[in-house]
């Protein structure tokens, strides 16, 4: 458990350091890989559903922090995709990198469309533009780059499970 | 048919999921004021650990070794903008001499663009300017209208641009006397729209659209973009403005604080406004000329 907490830190670290520093820079059109969705993936695959859920919130709440107008909305978002993850999970073979990138995708997009109703400013005739513009391509970047990210630290630490997990 | 265990772990788990949820949205139910203080609480509290081996914002740990790296280089840019100071108290005395007044409406205060990152609403900048500003005034590029300088923290302030849901602006179509609000819609990143103007607004593709000086921010006659194209809304009988702006998101280094100051002597602006045509006019001489 300590080398969890230790290795969860690091990675939070991480995430924390790429969404000020390397973030802006990977951005297409504007739209960047949301690694913060993608640890809380990886926690909910990991250590399940409760964990998922909770961590998902906490995680939520700390970037919320930085942009306390929208107090609330990631918190929301991620301990939503925590649930759903958790529940997919049991059906689908996440040891498949096919699989498991498809289901980050849904996960992240499923996340993205919970807050399309706060970013559009609650005006419905957006939320089908907001959507299509960040919501699809955030969740599609993140899918194709995070598992690369990941192959690539698993290749370069020797490491098959970072954060531990059942699979 | 589920096992008793797994039946019991699911609903456990929707109730986490539930009170989450709950505590989420009794956030998102609260006023403003309520929520910066519940962040300000956290953020000293629950996430004082995180705040300080990372930090976050203009307060993050690899924000303080630039920040660090970017006073060496203030400290070389004061020195220039002494010597700047110089040559333009020398400038004055000068014009003194020669009777020559003047024109500029806007005192400028330069700042340097140290970073740049998405919130939730749009788009802004942390910029770092060389003396005092007051947070509330405009700020523009060599190129237009930026936005305006939302708040400070420390010596860095932060520059709600045109790309942000937060912004608006008065603005008029410089050929055609036309105003109205001036607004980025999320679903098109790239333009800004003027919503909300009647149907027979005139507005024609590559008209220059300026700030048109009402409210209390950003000064009239400062260039914001063109006119791409006019559109029905199709929320109202009224018509939406779609506008091209002149400045381009990723590429703002160099920015200027604009503070408007009283005419002195003799005020003549040195690329005085055309006066408005009446529609199907032609376009008037100077057109674009003028830029803060």
């Amino acid at each position: 458990m300590a080398l969890f907490v230790a290795r969860l830190v690091l990675t939070l670290w991480a995430v924390l350091t790429f969404r000020l520093t390397l973030g802006p820079s990977l951005a297409i059109a504007g739209v960047q890989p949301d690694l913060a969705a993608a640890l809380v993936f990886y926690i909910a695959l990991a250590r399940g559903a409760t964990f998922g859920i909770i961590g998902g919130f906490l995680m939520g709440l700390l970037v919320d922090v930085d942009h306390p107008l929208g107090l609330g909305v990631s918190s929301l978002a991620w301990s939503t995709m925590s649930l759903v993850v958790s529940r997919l999970s049991e059906a689908i073979d996440t040891r498949d990198p096919v699989l498991g990138s498809f289901l980050l995708f849904l996960a992240v997009l499923l996340a993205e469309t919970v807050k399309v109703p706060f970013i559009g400013g609650y005006d419905p005739s957006r939320f089908a533009l907001v959507w299509l513009r960040w919501s699809l391509p955030t969740a599609l970047y993140t899918a194709v780059a995070v598992p690369l990210l990941v192959a690539g630290a698993h290749a370069v630490m020797g490491e098959k499970r970072w954060l531990g997990g059942r699979s | 048919m589920p096992s008793r265990g797994a039946a019991q772990s699911a609903r456990r788990r929707l109730v986490i999921w539930l009170i989450c949820a709950g505590l989420s949205g009794l956030l998102l139910a609260m006023p403003t004021g309520f929520r910066s203080a519940i962040a300000s609480g956290l953020e000293w509290s629950l996430f004082l650990p995180v705040r300080a081996v990372i930090g976050w914002g203009g307060r993050s740990l690899l924000l303080s070794v630039q920040n660090r790296r970017l006073t060496r280089e203030l400290a070389s840019e004061r020195l220039e903008a002494s010597r700047l100071r110089d040559a333009g108290r020398e400038n004055q005395t000068l014009r003194r001499l020669l009777g020559l007044q003047a024109r500029a409406a806007f005192d400028l205060q330069p700042g340097t663009v140290v970073g740049r990152s998405i919130d939730w609403r749009g788009e802004v900048l942390w910029v770092r300017f060389s003396g005092s500003v007051q947070p509330g005034s405009a700020v523009a590029s060599p190129d237009g209208l930026v936005g305006r300088l939302a708040r400070l923290d420390g010596s860095l302030g932060l520059v709600e641009t045109l790309w942000h849901t937060r912004v608006a602006v008065s603005v008029r179509n410089r050929r055609s006397g036309e105003q109205g609000i001036l607004r980025w819609d999320p679903s098109r990143p790239r333009e800004l729209t003027i919503a909300d103007i009647p149907v027979q607004a005139d507005f024609r593709p590559g008209d220059p659209i300026v700030t048109s000086g009402m409210g209390e921010i950003f000064p009239k006659g400062i260039f914001v973009g063109t006119v791409l194209k006019g559109e029905d809304d199709p929320r109202n009988q009224l018509k939406l403005v779609r506008v091209r702006p002149l400045v381009r998101p990723g590429g703002i280094t160099e920015l200027v604080l604009l503070r408007e100051r009283p005419p002195e002597g003799d005020a003549t602006p040195l690329y005085p406004e055309p006066e408005p045509t009446a529609p199907g006019g032609t376009a008037l001489p100077g057109e674009g000329a003028a830029r803060p």
